[in-house]
């Protein structure tokens, strides 16, 4: 009893800790608020300026939702087409392969050409860096699927699509959600690089106007308020996972 | 059809890979299952009698010959066909009800009824877990449940569609001898509740004796039948019968006909 409680608080009290050296540290040595500014400094801008931060927050936050949405929901469809069909992995895989190598920093401005600055760029950013992780998750998933559990669908005569729905794709879902953990956190980048190059909102915008107004403590509001955001998020999918495919780790919670 | 074999092998032979490096798993092989037979077949490691099974199953076209069931060549997987594996091939994220529900959500026409006849055949399926001894695991998920255990929801979702033929390879291979000798009597049981034929692979002659009618013997690798035998002691069979009286002049007849050499095969000739 006494070693869970300790690994529930924990996480809170490294980052507690982290915070505090990080304080005294710079208090110490005498830092530069211009270098690093103390964590009191960037969480007292926070709350002084909340109301203006927050508003770009919520802009940040939801544009990365709903570009996550959609690369989670394009990347798994064509991941359970590469992982079922060896011809569709053959087509498009080198394709998608080449795709993923551009940065997608180098995408922004084509985004901007064509949808103009602001909300659409930093979407479709956040989009196409979620698709690739979530794809190349399920197509394994998919493609791994052992011949015993297939051949028991194939001798009571169930088609392809019977095996992909009843087996390939329930069987893929643990990788589906390890995948989400890691989209969530591009997705974040994606749209927070596309705002501090071409947007008006967004928390982005919000740190790139602070550091040209030498403004640093709001600038380290702004990457902690990214952080957690990340963290909630992440958490979030976690709690999903373990609702949904506790059975891939043999979870005994899970069953009851 | 004049002919009387629910499952007829024609001179099949199967041959895996192409050219010069394939190897021929099956070959001459001609075998005849009445209906409501109980037929093993017994042989060493790789002498392919697992892939008579994939023939007859239809999950594998033969390289020669015809496998037919019920008087038509088997092209696709059938219907009418149930299988159990030496892993039991349970899938980890359904509960032990719903993995033996699954054939009914696969195989016509119960899939088409499947929700109509939900009640029915949860009935269906609780009934089956009682005859295995599984009654009150309904609700576990596979990984919860012993090898033995899983293996007796396998036969439970090799017999839930009602099929009439009823294909095992090693369903209990992978089991402790105590595990295995209960087992042969819960098949014993689902056999005579419903009369499927069944084709059984094992390499346990004492498992072959207790549960079929008639024992196959094949050689090794390329596997050809080189013995057929029919078992005559009375049924239901006990335990007590494997070890008295009759059966043991049957093992010692099935012994003696497994020439040591056919069954080790080339590679120590």
């Amino acid at each position: 009893m006494m070693a869970d409680r300790t690994r529930m608080l924990a996480p809170y009290i490294f980052a507690i800790a982290l915070f505090l050296i990080w304080e005294i540290g710079t208090r110490v040595f005498d830092v530069s608020v211009y270098v690093l500014p103390r964590p009191s400094q960037f969480f007292g801008t926070l709350y002084e300026f909340w109301d203006g931060i927050s508003f770009h927050a919520t802009q940040t936050l939801l544009t990365t939702l709903v570009g996550f949405a959609i690369g989670v929901s394009a990347g798994a469809v064509l991941g359970a087409a590469c992982g079922a069909s060896r011809t569709v992995y053959a087509t498009i895989y080198p394709a998608l392969i080449g795709f993923y190598s551009i940065p997608k920093v180098a995408l922004v401005p084509i985004f901007v050409i064509w949808f103009g600055s602001g909300t659409a760029p930093a979407l479709l950013t956040s989009t196409v860096i979620c698709i690739f992780p979530v794809l190349v998750n399920v197509a394994t998933g998919v493609a791994t699927t052992e011949r015993d559990m297939e051949d028991v669908l194939r001798s009571l005569g169930g088609s392809r699509f019977d095996i992909l729905r009843h087996v390939s794709l329930p069987r893929s879902l643990p990788y589906f959600f390890a995948s989400l953990k890691v989209a969530i956190s591009l997705a974040f980048v994606g749209t927070v690089i596309s705002e501090t190059v071409a947007a008006n909102r967004g928390i982005g915008t919000m740190m790139v106007s602070a550091s040209a107004d030498f403004d640093v403590p709001l600038v380290f509001a702004g990457l902690v308020l990214l952080a957690a955001m990340g963290i909630c998020m992440y958490a979030a999918f976690a709690l999903v996972e373990r609702r949904m495919v506790g059975w891939a780790k043999r979870d005994v919670d899970f069953t009851h | 059809m004049l002919d009387s074999s629910f499952v007829k092998l024609d001179g099949v032979a199967v041959e895996y890979g192409r050219g010069a490096t394939a190897t021929r798993a099956v070959d001459h092989v001609s075998l005849d299952v009445a209906e409501g037979e109980f037929v093993a077949l017994v042989g060493p490691s790789g002498c392919g009698k697992s892939t008579l099974l994939k023939l007859v199953s239809g999950l594998l076209p033969p390289t020669r010959g015809v496998a037919s069931v019920d008087g038509a060549a088997v092209t696709a997987p059938l219907k009418i066909v149930g299988m159990a594996f030496q892993s039991a091939t349970m899938l980890p994220w359904l509960r032990t009800i719903d993995n033996i529900l699954l054939p009914l959500k696969i195989v016509e026409p119960h899939r088409q009824q499947f929700r109509a006849e939900k009640s029915a055949n949860l009935d269906k399926a609780m009934e089956l877990l009682r005859r295995v001894g599984l009654d009150g695991f309904e609700d576990r998920y596979p990984w919860e449940l012993s090898g033995g255990m899983q293996q007796r929801a396998s036969l439970c979702r090799a017999l839930i569609h009602d099929p009439r033929l009823l294909l095992l390879d090693e369903p209990f291979g992978a089991l402790d001898a105590f595990t295995r000798e209960e087992l042969w009597q819960v098949l014993q049981n689902l056999w005579f509740d419903r009369k499927p034929t069944v084709l059984l692979v094992t390499h346990d002659l004492r498992e072959a004796l207790f549960l079929a009618d008639r024992v196959i013997v094949m050689s090794a690798r390329p596997g050809v039948v080189i013995h057929d035998q029919r078992v005559g002691f009375k049924r239901p069979r006990s335990l007590h019968d494997l070890y008295t009286g009759e059966a043991g002049a049957q093992m010692e007849e099935l012994r003696s006909k497994i020439d040591h050499r056919s069954l080790v095969g080339e590679e120590t000739a």
